[in-house]
């Protein structure tokens, strides 16, 4: 493995570090009731879809580097599911960012949807790392 | 206070936006390489393709896609576009693609000619040749990024209606009277805006 192959793997990590302990974080002070939960929510938003280009960026780059068994295999078939939960968490995850975003223009507030949506989010992204650990590990 | 509200309240529009363009633009460029990596590795394409391309190559190619696609999301939600009708907004997005597909090819055409340029200065590609190879590939480039961002627009779309819904039912709730769901101009009954 060289240097940039190692720098992708571990952009890669640092990126979902970042993205299920950001989404735990969001869900566990919601649940606290913070002042202006909308904005908190947003402040998550803008650090979720910035990691996720880069982990698309890097995830693609690290399958390059490494190679893969083709799609009849184990490692094959739990990595379609992996990219299918993925697909699954960027489209709910368009949703509820569209939802903070229309709710902060209503000034709306609902701490109870946002607390939910979070939960989800980071259950999903467990779900992911788990998988990832799987394909990793066997 | 009132003051501090109203700028608050203006920062927090010019976020709403940015953060509207930020998202779009991810997702659309999220969804076109998510989709065609499932779609090659459940047919069996994908070592073949991605061993072709190198990790280096392959980050600049996705920056520079994703920053084309960033610039052409915010030209197609200017003027409200997003709060317009949906025709007008897979409109902008349809010609946002072709756009962004056209530009794409094109830097990859010059940065094709570039690389060559420099690494074999000895053989360089003809201009007569590029310049035809690039008309053909802008052409073809503007088609498919037409139909691509006619297709992501139209996802765009059913999104933000479920985002819609999603917000409408919230409300519906607090109507019904949930404590932990509420307006904040209800909150504040003397809001200073």
């Amino acid at each position: 493995m060289t240097g940039v192959h190692l720098a992708v793997r571990t952009v890669h990590l640092l990126g979902m570090v970042a993205l299920v302990s950001g989404a735990v974080v969001v869900w566990g002070a919601l649940r606290r009731e913070p002042g202006d939960p909308e904005a908190l929510a947003a402040g998550y938003e803008w650090l979720f879809w910035g990691a996720l280009g880069v982990m698309v960026v890097t995830g693609v780059g690290n399958l390059g580097a490494l190679g893969g068994p083709g799609p009849g295999t184990h490692w094959g078939r739990v990595f379609a599911v992996k990219l299918v939960v993925v697909l699954g968490v960027v489209v709910g995850s368009f949703v509820r960012t569209m939802a903070v975003v229309k709710l902060r223009e209503r000034e709306q507030a609902a701490t109870a949807l946002l607390r939910r949506t979070y939960g989800a989010t980071a259950a999903l992204l467990l779900f992911v790392v788990v998988l990832a650990e799987v394909l990793a590990h066997g | 206070m009132g003051r501090s509200r109203s700028l608050a309240s203006a920062s927090a529009s010019v976020t709403t936006v940015s953060l509207e363009t930020w998202t779009l633009a991810t997702f659309n460029v999220t969804v076109f390489s998510l989709v065609p990596i499932l779609l090659g590795h459940l047919g069996g394409l994908l070592s073949d393709v991605l061993d072709g391309l190198g990790t280096t190559v392959g980050l600049v190619v996705f920056a520079y896609l994703w920053m084309l696609t960033l610039y052409a999301i915010r030209w197609a939600l200017a003027d409200g576009v997003l709060d317009g009708s949906s025709y007008r907004l897979v409109l902008r997005g349809s010609v946002a693609g072709a756009l962004v597909g056209i530009t794409f090819v094109l830097g990859l055409v010059a940065g094709g000619f570039l690389v060559q340029t420099v690494t074999n200065p000895a053989d360089p590609f003809p201009i007569g040749a590029l310049l035809l190879v690039g008309a053909i590939a802008a052409g073809v480039a503007c088609v498919v990024g037409l139909a691509v961002g006619l297709v992501l627009s139209l996802v765009n779309l059913g999104l933000l209606r479920v985002a819609d819904a999603l917000v409408a039912h919230s409300s519906a709730t607090d109507a019904d009277g949930d404590t932990s769901t509420d307006t904040r101009s209800d909150a504040d009954p003397t809001p200073d805006r």
